[in-house]
């Protein structure tokens, strides 16, 4: 089953960092300036995700199958 | 063992210089048979890196047991060997460095396998006792994440002394007494005990003692520390009811490298010996003339007997173990930033969230991986009230309403349908129990009908209070009578003694009627609190009392036990059970429901800020509006103070001014369109953005608001539903975000997070600044484009903090953000920082992200997600029937 079919969703690389940033949700989206990471403004009742991705993690992945838990694949 | 560790206690240098041979991490010691289970308390001192938790236990030789209270406060370091305790005769006593024999420290483990570490003092006389000589152990837990930093104590002042004791001497960031303590003449013993009192500090890797509906989790922080307050009386209003031994226990900052705030105290309460359990709020009063600060009991009587003539408020029911001109103990958290309320609120969240199942999935799909699972979007849930004639239409339509809503006709969403009029007058053990079970003739086909379009259907019962005189005293082997606060039988209700097997067998019975005349796949309990603990002052004498007194445990053990023996039986009638109810309360997180409804937020069953704290040392931007009003420290941390429990999202257009139906002549005094879609989409996106889900999608069809303001046209086009009242199409609006929010379940979104991940401590915001634009939180309107007769429907949150009214507070006037935010981890290691802005106009935000507060030291990097949706796509397609199951089934 394929996902919603009524949405479109988009990703935009930001960049790598280290140590603390600054996030602000204004600006041109993905401009980095030091430690400022600019956003671009969160647009009228919406929402977006900014993803952090340690550095050896795969990312965007996701297992459904952690036996154990259950409320994740396998109980 | 972990000798790194031991060294890293601050200030106790006779334990670097005592610290025995080396031994191997792990190497089982047995404790010294001759141990006893006395308990001790020691203070000690961990830096960063260490973490311990202090477990258990104690000992002594001699005839006097005893307990330790404390090492004395102060100065650590010279007086870290000075041990006081009162022997159970009433003796105090002290050691001091020199008349301790010995110390030894021995690698173990404890109870529970973990590695430890056993502290031995031999050796010890006390002064003035018998001559004992004692052994004092101390087993100090070495478990796996938990993080505790320090372990303290501290009691037994003076008696009639007074108090000079400063924040410092105490080192606890408790503001403690500056002048003697309820000591109107001579101090009583209670007015003594009371000023003793524990605190130490944990984080959320233990179980965090936050919830008044929570006594589990208290109860095992609860071991092993505290301190106990015996006294014979129930206070000015119940006195000599009954005796009480309280342990009072606190949860304090633990963030050592925080030096502001460590180690204030965020939480007092209590569970006594028997393990009934009580909250204390801190409340300022004030009648005029005199002010005074005080440790309420939330759910309990006042505890300590006031001198006759000294109360300033001699009405006043709060009587309290402490009451003083200034603040006493409790409710000094100083926090200058959220993430300091990462500790409670994760522990809150993850125990709302995955105990008690909100994802809202019945157990059967929680194990199914399937693409409805993996797109994260769960369930629309739909309910209403009409009447049993039509209401198969009804039904069919709302869920309708709610599968355009989706926008996905391609998956075949697990609907639930909550009936509540299944049989004319008796879904309630408040209506007679003569008759048995009779539905309504038309109720059993209907389920049939929608559970074969794929409904799952649960019926409404409620059992958790039963009305008197209506015959059910006979079936209640207690009697069912329970006291209030004076004495008196409460004149109204009574309830079942969950228990007991012989309080559980009516309710249970009524449930079995119920599903077995019917056929409902599931039950919905109304408001069966897995934890509200009952105000209950039963008279100790088994001839006059109907239950054991108090509220706490005994009910809310009851409860859970009752809950999972409903669960049991409808699962096994059924096979596929689902037993829901509402409200998010901790004390229901027992796994014995499939679902509930965390919009349903009671203030009962959840940690309060304590007023005076905000108003002492409150949080950066603590609006004063938002102090007053004591919100729950989930809506303090994650909704910027705004009340956001209630029921439902109510898809009607009758709040608002444009429906002349029922303004200005009706009940309502009429919000503009604005106004109506910004409260909604301000309460939509709070409930979403952490992780959480309405309690219904509905617009509620009773009496004279049933009205939705969205239906559907011919095609399953969803449209307005009357264009004269709802001329602004308000309700398509809110509409259109619920579907962005539901788009942004998919994981490639936000799903990853909200449906699978969990709850990290917010970003560092600073909403002073200028890019993070404030507004008047938009449900205040509430509070005056709404009345009371019409509060149930519309209104938005509210949550009552007082117990001991039925006013509920209404959400002030104070300013939140267009844009909030929320942090969550994902599964696979991913940090996801969530921005939603509710408002109609673009917004912008800064916070800061310091990624080692979620353990990230090395690099990472970023991806900006966003999700556009399609909203005119969304429409159901119903040309095409295989694409509407329901559509086809009509």
């Amino acid at each position: 089953m394929s996902p919603n079919p009524n949405s479109r969703t988009r990703e935009t690389a930001i960049g790598q960092f280290s140590g603390a940033i600054t996030l602000q949700a204004d600006g041109t989206p993905g401009t980095v300036t030091g430690t400022l990471v600019q956003l671009g403004e969160v647009p009228a009742r919406s929402t977006m995700v900014l993803v952090l991705v340690p550095t050896g993690v795969a990312g965007g992945s996701l297992d459904f199958s952690i036996p154990g838990n259950p409320y994740l694949g396998v109980p | 063992m972990p000798l790194a560790q031991l060294n890293g206690l601050h200030g106790t240098p006779a334990l670097e210089g005592r610290v025995g041979p080396h031994v191997p991490y792990g190497t089982p010691v047995n404790l010294p048979a001759e141990l006893g289970n006395d308990l001790i308390r020691l203070t000690f001192e961990a830096d960063a890196s260490t973490w311990c938790k202090l477990a258990t236990l104690a000992h002594l030789e001699g005839d006097d047991p005893f307990t330790f209270e404390n090492l004395p406060m102060g100065d650590l370091d010279a007086r870290l060997w000075e041990l006081r305790g009162t022997l159970e005769s009433g003796t105090a006593w002290s050691l001091a460095p020199h008349q301790v024999g010995g110390f030894d420290v021995r690698s173990t483990t404890d109870t529970a396998g973990n590695p430890a570490l056993l502290l031995l003092w031999t050796g010890c006389i006390v002064p003035g006792s018998s001559g004992d000589v004692l052994t004092v152990a101390v087993l100090v837990s070495l478990a796996a994440g938990d993080q505790v930093s320090r372990w303290t104590g501290f009691v037994d002042r003076v008696a009639g002394s007074t108090e000079t004791a400063s924040v410092d001497e105490f080192d606890l960031g408790i503001v403690c007494w500056k002048s003697p303590i309820a000591t109107q003449g001579a101090e009583t013993n209670i007015e003594a005990s009371a000023r003793a009192f524990y605190t130490h500090c944990v984080n959320h890797s233990d179980a965090t003692p936050l919830f008044s509906g929570g006594n589990n989790p208290l109860r095992r922080w609860a071991l092993g520390v505290g301190y106990t307050l015996s006294h014979p009386s129930g206070g000015d209003q119940a006195p000599n009811i009954y005796s009480q031994q309280l342990q009072f226990n606190s949860l304090g900052c633990a963030d050592s490298a925080d030096t502001a705030s460590f180690r204030r105290i965020l939480y007092m309460g209590t569970e006594d010996s028997r393990g009934y359990y009580k909250e204390f709020v801190h409340r300022g009063r004030n009648d005029g003339t005199n002010a005074a600060m005080e440790w309420r009991a939330t759910f309990f009587p006042s505890f300590a007997k006031l001198p006759s003539g000294s109360d300033a408020f001699p009405h006043s029911e709060f009587g309290n173990v402490c009451r003083t001109a200034y603040p006493v103990a409790i409710g000094a958290l100083l926090s200058p930033h959220d993430a300091l309320w990462l500790h409670a609120c994760q522990f809150y969240r993850e125990t709302v969230v995955e105990r008690l199942g909100l994802g809202g999935l019945p157990r059967e799909l929680r194990t199914d991986n399937s693409p409805l699972h993996r797109e994260g979007i769960m369930h629309g849930e739909i309910s209403f009230l009409g009447d049993v004639v039509g209401m198969f239409s009804r039904w069919v339509e709302l869920t309708q309403i709610v599968e355009a809503i989706l926008a996905n006709p391609h998956v075949s969403h697990p609907l639930f349908q909550m009936w509540t009029v299944w049989v004319q007058g008796q879904q309630s053990i408040e209506e007679s129990p003569a008759d048995p079970v009779t539905p309504d003739p038309l109720v059993p086909p209907a389920i049939a009908a929608g559970e074969a379009l794929g409904f799952m259907t649960f019926l409404y019962t409620q059992t958790r209070r039963i009305q008197r005189d209506v015959g059910w005293e006979a079936h209640l082997v207690d009697k069912g009578e329970v006291h209030r606060r004076d004495g008196t039988v409460h004149p109204t209700y009574l309830y079942a003694d969950y228990a007991t097997p012989e309080g559980r067998a009516m309710p249970l019975e009524l449930v079995r009627q119920v599903q077995a005349s019917t056929g409902c796949q599931g039950i919905y309990s109304d408001g069966l609190l897995g934890g509200h603990s009952a105000v209950v002052y039963d008279p100790t004498d088994p001839a006059e009392r109907g239950h054991p007194s108090h509220g706490g445990r005994y009910w809310t053990d009851g409860r859970t036990t009752f809950a999972r023996a409903v669960r049991a039986m409808i699962e096994a009638a059924s096979g596929s059970a689902c037993l829901v109810s509402e409200t998010a309360e901790e004390g229901s997180a027992m796994q014995a429901f499939d679902l509930t409804q965390e919009g349903l937020v009671p203030p009962g069953g959840h940690l309060l800020l304590a007023a005076e704290a905000l108003y002492t040392y409150s949080m950066t931007g603590v609006p004063a509006a938002a102090r007053d009003v004591s919100p729950p420290l989930w809506q303090a941390v994650y909704h910027r103070w705004h009340c956001t429990g209630r029921f439902v999202t109510t898809l009607t257009d009758v709040g608002l001014a444009t429906n002349a139906t029922f303004y200005p002549d009706g009940l309502f005094a009429g919000m503009t369109a604005d106004e109506w879609i910004d409260w909604q989409t301000y309460w939509w996106l709070l409930t979403w953005i952490t992780g959480n889900k309405p309690l219904f999608l509905s617009h509620w069809g009773a009496g004279p608001i049933d009205r939705p303001s969205v239906t559907l046209d011919d095609l399953g086009n969803l449209e307005t539903a009357d264009p004269a009242a709802d001329p602004a199409d308000t309700g398509l609006t809110v509409v259109e975000f619920i579907r962005h929010l539901m788009a942004g379940w998919k994981l490639e979104h936000a799903g990853r997070f909200l449906v699978y991940g969990h709850l990290e401590a917010p970003l560092e915001v600073d909403y002073t600044d200028p890019l993070n634009d404030v507004v008047v939180n938009p449900t205040a309107v509430c509070q005056t484009k709404t009345t009371e007769a019409d509060g149930q429907w519309t209104r938005p949150a509210y949550y009552n903090t007082d117990s001991a009214t039925t006013d509920a507070v209404l959400s002030p006037d104070f300013d939140v953000p267009k844009v909030h935010h929320a942090v969550w981890r994902g599964q696979n290691g991913e940090v996801g920082i969530i921005l939603g802005n509710w408002t109609g106009a673009a917004a912008t935000f800064k916070g800061e992200l310091d990624p080692e507060a979620y353990g990230i030291t090395g690099e990472y990097s970023l991806r900006l997600v966003v999700t556009d949706v399609d909203t005119d796509a969304g429409q159901l397609d119903f040309s095409d029937p295989l694409q509407s199951g329901l559509l086809a089934a009509v």
